[in-house]
């Protein structure tokens, strides 16, 4: 299972964002209001043609260190 | 009962009003028709009488009750409408301004040695002791008087150590988004260091400052794990919080690194202008991976967003740190914005094995950061009025550039206080 962000386009709602994700067989781990972006985790592969109301999807990332 | 020559005025001259005045002061007018060389005008007066210059409407009358002429101007039946004492007048000699000017010169010398006296005899105020560690000098902390009063940093690092001496007073709040691990201790001690630049004061030792908003209010999110590493949901996770609190600076000293032309995360980029959009400033760590001067690498994730202000580290020669990345990815973004002090710089650290002592010499742009972080609290504090992106454009059109340094390593140079 892999981790994603998804950033909801500007005039979606969080509302569309989750219909549609449900209507893919996804279910959202958290919403983040403040940023308008929302984390999901699935085994498919995703691709940016069926999330067209994200403006990006990135995986998570296990690399931040102290500087 | 004072009496003195007067000159008094009268609303007419006729015989009714004449007599008035002989029989009221008790002296006898005699018109100026009547002077000559052996009538003067001073004998009369001298002689209790009066002299009345017709022309002129005009009585001068020696020793009289001025009490009496005060009370005549009252009475509507008497004749006397107005009236002075007489005044002296001396001829405009050379010599009498030139004896006036010494003695006002004289009294002056006086009010002058009056004046030394009292400056010699004030007690001398002392000079200010409170020295600053290098990064605050460069920085010109000290010509300023704020001290981001009022103004929530939060720091995103390994967690900070409440029970540090420096912080024991002061009111911090936090959240960890680390899993089994608490915000409020730091064993890494990379957390607490970096706070203590921002938000801290002064060392309990020596009395040396090393800490730059000293009055803000200290918000921490625990990101990285005790041993010093994060992923982007606890990252995500406390952007997201500090938001929401409306927190006005996230100061980031963490990095992931980025291969050459790589292009900024657009997660990060959109995380960057939500968060300016809702008056907060996210203000990131260049990375340190570069190994100058044969190796500069481009500036590392997130600082290479552009909606994320990115810092550079400088040494005490004013030389680009050895380890500080750079803006080599310029075509896809991940520019330096700024530069600031991050080589051995000197911070507050917990007490723990291997360190006995409550504060430790370390670099990095971790360092840097903060010193950017604490700077921008206090240009919050002085311009109240100003939204997070004005914040940033002054924060890069005060730096200083610094010389033989290039735009790509330090970007507009080294921050600077607004005096």
């Amino acid at each position: 299972m892999k981790t994603y962000f998804g950033v909801i386009q500007n005039g979606r709602s969080f509302k569309e964002v989750k219909t549609r994700l449900t209507g893919l067989g996804i279910k959202i781990s958290k919403y983040y209001p403040g940023l308008k972006i929302v984390k999901f985790e699935t085994e498919k592969e995703v691709s940016e043609a069926k999330f067209d109301f994200f403006i990006t999807i990135e995986e998570e990332k296990e690399d931040f260190f102290i500087q | 009962m004072v009496k003195n020559r007067y000159i008094v005025l009268l609303d007419s001259q006729n015989e009714k009003s004449i007599r008035n005045v002989e029989k009221g002061f008790s002296v006898s007018v005699t018109s100026s028709e009547y002077l000559s060389k052996d009538n003067r005008s001073f004998n009369i007066i001298d002689n209790n009488n009066a002299v009345l210059y017709k022309n002129l409407g005009v009585v001068v009358v020696d020793d009289v009750d001025e009490e009496q002429l005060t009370r005549s101007i009252a009475d509507s039946k008497s004749p006397v409408i107005y009236f002075e004492k007489e005044r002296e007048f001396f001829p405009a000699d050379e010599f009498t301004f030139i004896d006036d000017l010494k003695t006002n010169v004289d009294q002056l010398k006086n009010k002058i040695l009056e004046l030394e006296n009292y400056i010699r005899r004030k007690p001398i105020p002392k000079p200010a002791v409170t020295d600053l560690e290098w990064g605050l000098k460069a920085i010109g902390m000290g010509e300023t008087q704020f001290s981001g009063k009022g103004i929530d940093v939060c720091i995103l690092d390994t967690g900070f150590d409440v029970s540090h001496p420096d912080f024991v007073d002061r009111i911090v709040e936090g959240k960890s988004f680390i899993e089994g691990e608490d915000w409020d201790k730091d064993p890494n001690g990379h957390g607490t260091h970096c706070a203590g630049i921002a938000c801290g004061n002064v060392r309990n030792d020596t009395g040396k400052r090393y800490g730059i908003a000293k009055d803000s209010n200290l918000k921490i999110g625990k990101v990285l794990s005790n041993n010093g590493k994060g992923t982007t949901s606890s990252i995500i996770d406390a952007i997201d919080w500090a938001i929401t609190k409306k927190f006005r600076i996230i100061s980031l000293s963490l990095a992931s690194p980025v291969k050459l032309n790589e292009k900024p995360s657009v997660l990060f980029e959109t995380v960057g202008i939500r968060a300016l959009d809702s008056n907060c400033l996210i203000i990131a760590a260049a990375g340190n991976d570069s190994k100058r001067p044969a190796l500069p690498v481009p500036v590392s994730a997130p600082a290479n967003s552009l909606s994320i202000m990115a810092v550079a580290a400088i040494d005490n020669q004013m030389r680009i740190a050895r380890f500080s990345n750079a803006g080599i990815n310029a075509a896809t973004g991940g520019n330096v914005n700024v530069c600031a002090p991050g080589v051995d710089v000197l911070s507050s650290y917990p007490k723990k094995s291997g360190n006995s002592g409550n504060y430790v010499l370390l670099s990095g742009t971790s360092m840097a950061t903060p010193h950017v972080s604490g700077l921008a609290a206090l240009y919050m504090e002085q311009f109240p009025d100003l939204n997070t992106r004005e914040i940033w454009e002054l924060l890069e059109s005060k730096a200083k550039p610094i010389e033989n340094l290039k735009y790509r390593d330090i970007g507009k140079g080294l921050i600077q206080v607004i005096q």
